[in-house]
């Protein structure tokens, strides 16, 4: 079951952004067991077992989330609130992977506690660069806290 | 008759002449004594009788002048009978007259000595004079008192006509003072009544202006009080006849109010008006002036600006609500822009870089550089809409004014632009420059800007040499930037500023044409303005301005002098 962790959960309604971002992680970080939310409401019940992921009851928690803001059903800011003012979810690292640089976005997140926010830069090369970056930083050089209740199995890995 | 005839008939008796024996000059010496004495007989009673006494009746016992008259009368009859009988021998008539002389004589005689005593007593002359000596000094005496009763007497009659002259003068002010209070009060502009308090506050006098202003005459106002010419409520509600004792009463108390009403006259139209009350100065009555002003013009104006004012404000939030949603659509607008049009740009990069690294070994030898253009059309793109971004966020932004210390802005900024530099031999000129009253960050953004194009403009050049300093001149300060570039022709000075006007093209200098509407924006939104000169190959220059701390706070001057 180890080996079937969910590293990354990547909260990504555009599936060419998901796709370029996986690409990134792949490339030079190696990162393979990410699971990506199509949704704000779909990340919430995958990270709380509800719905049709009544299943993940058990398993533990990502080790980070990237969280883009403007999301189909729940956007990122309601995704990020409710996160952060869960007990079981407080302090599971969550990153804003976002195009946007608009001040009230940076204000609002940083309010509701994000650990990072990080705007993906039109150049691919430099996103590349930026996801590089911050996969090593928060998997490897950061020291994540104990891991936390999680449940259920990683059948829909990508 | 036969005794008169007697009487007078000579009865055989001869003439008295015949004892004379007619001797003429005896007869004649007898005639003219006796008739003489006669004559003076005669005279003197009627002297005496009517002259004397009738002049002085005040002579007392002036009765026996009357017995002396009739005696002396008698005795001038006896004479005239001595003359008769000379020649007529009456003696019988001459005796008879004797007789009667003789009866005068005697009764005088014996009234004379009864008299005497009397008479003796009526002062003499001395006596009278003395009398009348005394009788003049107590006349004197008696002048003297009246003369000072007289005086007395005419004082008081002055004093009298003198107090009457000022009654009549002060009864004469008193009527004057009416009738210049009543024209006051007549010819007052405003309606004037006076209210009777003991009788329950009705109206005791009222002038012209009343009369007008209710639409009735005195005599049918004077039957009234404030309530019966007032409609039954306020229009705040309280009901006239309680809300006008209540007013009235103050004034009975010496206050005086002053206050808003609303009347209503004989043909029912309500009159806004403004009363004032005022107690009367009245020895036992309680009486109440009211002073009423017909202010419906006022109210009519009023109404007229606050409908006015009404209008604006609802222009102006309507104004307001079309500005908020304009302002709303373009932030929605630029959040959108912001989130979804760099999206796609980032994908069309992403995968033609992916193309290039997964297939660059498949593909023909154009396709690639083909791809590389996309990319770089791309990254354009990409920086248009964040410079599109960034002046749209200048424009909405509020600023963040402090005293900023341009010197260590242009320091930073130099700085900041080092990696631009590299390989190049650029000389930077910067002189000192004065703290300025400015939003930091937008002003580091419009160094960075003019010091970037600089550095863009001059590349041609061996060596670029970018100067910035300060001007100062009368109360003002003008910043400038000067580079040896390429310049531009002078006649597209204006277009510089505008969004999208490039006077380069894309080859020559890359750029996106809003980097200078920017730093115009921002100078705008500070108060101050940007203008450039230039000719081909001249080099360009940018002046600016930028308020400047007031000089009466020097503090901040120092203290970001001590920090530079």
């Amino acid at each position: 079951m180890n080996a079937e962790e969910i590293e990354i959960l990547l909260v990504e309604d555009s599936a060419a952004d998901a796709e370029l971002t996986l690409h990134a992680l792949r490339k030079n970080a190696r990162v393979n067991r990410v699971y990506v939310a199509r949704d704000g409401e779909e990340a919430l019940n995958f990270l709380f077992a509800n719905g049709t992921y009544q299943e993940r009851i058990r398993q533990p928690l990502p080790h980070l989330v990237l969280l883009d803001l403007k999301l189909p059903k729940v956007d990122g800011l309601s995704v990020l609130r409710t996160l952060k003012q869960d007990r079981r979810t407080r302090s599971m690292p969550v990153i804003v992977l976002t195009s946007s640089t608009e001040e009230k976005d940076l204000i609002a997140s940083y309010d509701l506690g994000v650990n990072s926010y990080i705007q993906k830069p039109v150049d691919f090369d430099q996103f590349r660069g930026t996801v590089d970056t911050l996969a090593l930083y928060w998997l490897l050089v950061n020291q994540p806290p104990p891991r936390l209740a999680s449940t259920g199995s990683t059948e829909k890995l990508t | 008759m036969h005794f008169l005839e007697r009487l007078i008939s000579p009865g055989g008796f001869m003439p008295h002449g015949y004892c004379y024996l007619w001797t003429p000059s005896l007869i004649g010496l007898h005639v003219v004594s006796d008739s003489l004495i006669a004559l003076s007989y005669l005279s003197i009673p009627a002297t005496l009788l009517v002259h004397f006494t009738r002049r002085r009746r005040d002579i007392p016992y002036s009765w026996m002048f009357l017995c002396f008259g009739a005696f002396i009368l008698a005795c001038g009859g006896t004479h005239l009978m001595e003359v008769w009988t000379i020649w007529f021998p009456s003696y019988w008539l001459a005796g008879a007259v004797k007789a009667i002389t003789a009866g005068v004589s005697v009764a005088t005689a014996i009234l004379l000595i009864r008299v005497t005593p009397l008479a003796l007593s009526v002062p003499g002359t001395q006596g009278l004079l003395d009398l009348n000596r005394k009788l003049g000094g107590d006349i004197e005496q008696h002048e003297r008192a009246e003369s000072t009763l007289r005086h007395l007497s005419e004082e008081l009659e002055k004093r009298v006509a003198e107090r009457t002259a000022a009654l009549v003068a002060s009864n004469q002010s008193l009527r004057e003072s009416e009738l210049r209070y009543r024209t006051l009060v007549e010819n007052a502009p405003e309606a004037i009544v006076v209210l009777d308090m003991d009788v329950g506050g009705i109206f005791v006098d009222a002038n012209e202006n009343a009369e007008r202003m209710f639409g009735m005459s005195r005599k049918e106002l004077l039957r009234f009080g404030p309530a019966d010419v007032s409609p039954e409520f306020q229009p705040d509600g309280r009901p006239s006849s309680q809300a006008a004792m209540d007013e009235l009463n103050k004034a009975l108390r010496r206050e005086t109010p002053r206050f808003e009403w609303t009347h209503r006259n004989a043909s029912a139209r309500q009159i806004p008006c403004e009363i004032s009350l005022v107690r009367l100065p009245s020895s036992g009555r309680n009486l109440v002036r009211g002073s009423i002003v017909d202010i419906s013009e006022r109210k009519k104006a009023e109404e007229e600006i606050r409908k006015l004012n009404a209008e604006l404000e609802f222009r102006v939030k309507e104004r307001t609500a079309q500005l908020e949603a304009a302002n709303r659509d373009l932030e929605s607008f630029t959040y959108s822009v912001s989130h979804d049009l760099r999206a796609p740009l980032r994908h069309m990069d992403g995968f033609s870089r992916i193309l290039i690294e997964d297939y660059g070994p498949q593909l023909p030898p154009g396709a690639k550089q083909d791809l590389e253009r996309v990319r770089a059309a791309t990254l354009h793109m990409g920086r248009l809409v964040d410079d599109l971004l960034n002046l749209a966020r200048v424009g909405r932004g509020s600023l963040r004014i402090v005293p900023t210390d341009l010197n260590e802005l242009a320091a930073e900024t130099i700085l900041s632009l080092e990696p631009e530099t590299r390989g190049r031999q650029v000389d930077w000129r910067v002189g000192r420059l004065s703290p300025a009253e400015c939003d930091p960050g937008l002003m580091r953004q419009v160094f960075a800007n003019l010091l970037s194009n600089a550095l863009k403009f001059t590349r041609p050049r061996e060596k670029a040499v970018i100067e910035i300093g300060e001007i100062r001149g009368e109360g003002e300060r003008v910043i400038f930037v000067r580079d040896n570039g390429v310049g531009f022709e002078p006649k597209y000075a204006d277009k510089l500023f505008q969004v999208f006007q490039r006077l380069h093209s894309a080859e020559e200098f890359e750029g996106t044409g809003v980097g200078l509407a920017i730093v115009s924006r921002i100078l705008q939104k500070h108060g101050g303005a940007i203008r450039a000169e230039s000719g081909p190959q001249q080099g360009a220059t940018f002046f600016f301005t930028v308020k400047q701390p007031l000089p009466a706070s020097p503090a901040p001057v120092a203290i970001l002098g001590g920090e530079a």
